[in-house]
């Protein structure tokens, strides 16, 4: 069920009536993981056994660690759990391929077989989320969840239950105890959020997807600026889509009287990559940080041993977006980037004397390049891409101008956020009439697809 | 808590941010928001209708491309309702496949009453099923006139045409087919399309904005069309110039034999279990409510290509309609089978044939 679909607008008109009425009594939760469930079984319901599997699992390692003096054994059983999921289901067949060629390459006459299963929608997330769970207990930042109904809503919540952000327990747990308060402003709020998010996949991404798809399924076909083109689309296109869904998730748990972190902050406009690290997948990245990065050391071990640190997070972030090695190449390119880069941010140079839109200009540049990786269908594909574009040719590359004039704009908008004339975005005048375009837009130009989310293959 | 051990700490708390843009209204902006989208979606098709050009001649028809432009089709019947024009209703055999709009049944009719008064609302490709959805959603205008509807018993040749078949299938007009209390087992869209289209039928903007797709660009979205035209400009399109009616023929027009069309053996399904028939009487119920005088016209389908077996099969279903038509008192003409050499193909007649079909109609002042 797409939050851009017409069942999905049934499906919660018919939840939030009874939410409403039963927000103050012990049948909310179980309201919440009912209604959570059916909106994950919408998509397949065997697959709904592995959520409630990996939620159990969690629950009773962590009511054990509190019970038991060997919580490193319990925590292992946890991590080890999830990470098998994820690494049966999602990585199976990435594993499969690589050993394949590994015995193809020594002659020794069998391959092993490649294991029949789809990726769970939402697997990537909703592993993670409960993790962090586990982790955190053991850590002594949080106390056990006494309830495996608000433990399981907290794992499947539906409005970020496919593609993030991936709450921790500490934030979110304790909404899910407490009778949530809903405002007037909550629900304008939410309604804020969920228009912006809904523009963003239908009007934007939607639109750019169908040039980045044409161009990228053909490479070879298309000259060097419509590649070029291609990637800066689409660039903008995983942007919209991602932060699309984050902003509905976001405005959807609004209107129940519920927070979710924010997820994205104009990241196209960060000026270094650092920065574009705090304001892209923020729920990731910090996520990355706490439960990858500072375990190995973080920047407590010295000058190599930070590098080495940031190299391995930004690999196995890399990872966790696809099986494929195109994804761990675009993760080495942020690593490489990064590492390269740590000092130039820090140099009075960088941050003082360069021009703020040369920076941004620049990382942006960069960012494109590696989505590159991220997008193209294999890793000849993106080596291609890569050739061609280096060879600029004088070709006038055909592309639709109100793609680009929308995007433009969105861009203009976002820089102009980010700067001190962010009170002129603040007048009601100019909200109501970009609201009004928007709505206008999405009943006029586009068709209502069922695209599905870019990162719902994660 | 136990087992602490010292982390970097984050800030896991619930970020109180909005977002990262301003686009946040409150109550009474977002009322102001409703008033200009509800102006806008209300008024939009009002006044597109004022300045697009729609003058239809006593011979005109739904342009081909157009077939599924039904906020066209809403206004191509107000208009003869304006003019208290009779309606002629039914699929391509009433638009006229293989014939110029001055050969129709309607055409034909108004040469031969040297009058302007029948209007063609055939529509190409539209069975009964669809015809049902068409007049229930589209067709209000038909109100208080006379009708002369087409009966294609060819719908029922077999439990594919006749929406039976448990094979999902692309048919004409699904946007017009019952989307969710109906069970059609070949339609097999998903729950969203469904929904989608049982809103649009009741939202005229939605309506319009799909004529707009369907007349200026080439029936597609802002988004497809300009990606596949990047180098037009989308204002450009919007002309407020109909696409014209076709002045030539959309096929040669030779008989049947010459298009190598051969003798067939039709699956005919029961009219008691067919759910082409069963469209039908509604929409005949669906008429008559509406306070229009019925004129029922069944066939003539082209036996010549039948075998033996279909057309007993043919004879047998012509008697029921017929009996059925007269048990409900509705005045029906069933012409004889035309001559061989003015039949198109299993339904459509060629322009002699429609002459000949009129004639047999006899149609009076």
């Amino acid at each position: 069920m797409l939050f851009h679909t017409w069942p999905f607008l049934v499906f919660f008109a018919i939840f939030y009536a009874l939410y409403l009425l039963v927000r103050g009594t012990k049948f909310r939760v179980p309201l919440l993981l009912v209604a959570s469930y059916v909106f994950y079984a919408w998509w397949s319901p065997r697959y709904l056994v592995l959520i409630v599997f990996s939620t159990l699992v969690d629950y009773f390692c962590v009511k054990s660690m509190s019970r038991s003096e060997r919580k490193k054994l319990w925590l292992g059983i946890s991590i080890a759990n999830n990470l098998a999921l994820l690494g049966f289901f999602k990585y199976g067949e990435f594993v499969v391929d690589n050993v394949n060629a590994l015995l193809g390459l020594v002659n020794l006459g069998f391959e092993v077989v490649e294991p029949d299963v789809l990726l769970p929608v939402g697997i990537s997330f909703y592993t993670f989320q409960s993790l962090s769970y586990t982790i955190d207990y053991y850590r002594g930042k949080i106390d056990a969840e006494p309830s495996v109904v608000r433990f399981a809503a907290f794992v499947a919540l539906f409005p970020q239950l496919v593609a993030g952000p991936i709450e921790r327990a500490s934030a979110l747990l304790p909404q899910l105890a407490r009778t949530p308060k809903i405002t007037l402003d909550d629900i304008t709020d939410g309604a804020s959020l969920f228009l912006v998010g809904i523009f963003k996949k239908v009007a934007l991404a939607n639109y750019l997807a169908l040039y980045v798809d044409a161009v990228y399924a053909v490479p070879d076909q298309h000259s060097s600026r419509e590649l070029l083109l291609a990637t800066f689309f689409f660039a903008w296109q995983i942007y919209f889509d991602f932060s699309g869904y984050t902003d509905m998730a976001r405005g959807i748990a609004r209107t129940m009287g519920i927070r979710l972190m924010i997820n994205f902050r104009n990241p196209y406009t960060a000026t270094d990559l650092g920065d574009f690290w705090k304001r892209w997948h923020i729920s990731l990245s910090t996520w990355f940080r706490d439960y990858v990065y500072v375990p190995l050391g973080g920047n407590r071990g010295g000058w190599a041993r930070t590098r080495i640190n940031i190299a391995l997070t930004m690999l196995i972030s890399g990872l966790w977006h696809g099986a494929a090695w195109t994804f761990v190449i675009w993760g080495a390119i942020h690593a490489i980037g990064r590492i390269a880069t740590l000092g130039l941010e820090r140099s009075e140079a960088y941050r003082e004397r360069t021009p703020k839109i040369l920076k941004q200009a620049l990382v942006f540049a960069f960012v494109c390049l590696a989505w590159i990786f991220f997008r193209a269908q294999s890793l000849d594909d993106a080596l291609f891409i890569l050739g061609r574009i280096a060879l600029p040719s004088l070709e006038d590359p055909l592309y639709p101008a109100l793609a680009m004039s929308l995007v433009l704009c969105v861009w203009a908008y976002q820089l102009v956020y980010e700067s001190f004339l962010r009170p002129l975005l603040t007048l009601s005048l100019v909200r109501v009439a970009l609201v009004t375009f928007m709505i206008l837009y999405l009943v006029f130009a586009p068709s209502s697809g069922d695209t599905p989310f870019i990162y719902f293959q994660f | 808590m136990e087992n602490r051990e010292p982390t970097t700490e984050v800030n896991e708390q619930p970020s109180d941010d909005f977002g990262a843009n301003a686009i946040r209204l409150n109550l009474g902006e977002w009322i102001i928001v409703a008033i200009l989208v509800s102006v806008a979606v209300l008024l939009g098709p009002w006044i597109w209708k004022r300045y697009e050009a729609y003058e239809p001649d006593a011979t005109y028809r739904m342009p081909f491309a157009m077939s599924e432009d039904y906020w066209h089709f809403e206004r191509l019947a107000e208009h003869a309702k304006e003019s208290e024009r009779v309606f002629v209703v039914g699929d391509s055999v009433v638009w006229g496949e293989y014939v110029l709009p001055g050969q129709s049944i309607a055409g034909q009719l108004n040469r031969r009453t040297e009058s302007e008064r029948f209007a063609n609302l055939g529509v190409a490709g539209i069975h009964p099923v669809a015809l049902l959805g068409l007049l229930a959603h589209h067709g209000e205008a038909i109100r208080d006139a006379q009708v002369i509807l087409h009966l294609n018993l060819l719908w029922m040749s077999s439990p594919k045409r006749d929406l039976q078949s448990n094979e999902e299938f692309r048919f004409n007009h699904p946007r017009l087919v019952p989307q969710l209390f109906a069970d059609l087992p070949s339609y097999r869209a998903n729950a969203s399309e469904r929904i989608g289209i049982a809103l649009e039928r009741r939202i005229d903007a939605w309506n319009w904005v799909r004529h707009v797709r369907i007349a200026y660009f080439d029936s597609q979205d802002l988004h497809h069309w300009t990606v596949e035209n990047p180098k037009s400009d989308p204002w450009s399109q919007i002309t407020f110039e109909l696409p014209a009616p076709r002045t030539e023929l959309r096929h040669s027009s030779v008989d049947w034999t010459e298009r190598g069309i051969r003798v067939q053996d039709f699956d005919w399904v029961e009219l008691d279990s067919s759910t082409q028939w069963a469209a039908f009487r509604r929409c005949v119920d669906v008429l008559r409510a509406r306070g229009n005088t019925l004129r029922v016209v069944v066939g003539p389908l082209n036996e010549h290509l039948m075998t033996d077996a279909s057309k007993a099969g043919h004879t047998k279903l012509v008697e029921a309609a017929k009996a059925w038509l007269e048990s409900e008192g509705l005045p029906s003409v069933v012409p004889d089978v035309l001559p061989s050499n003015e039949y198109a193909d299993a339904s459509h007649p060629l322009a002699p044939g429609y002459a000949r079909l009129v004639e047999a109609l006899g149609w009076e002042e």
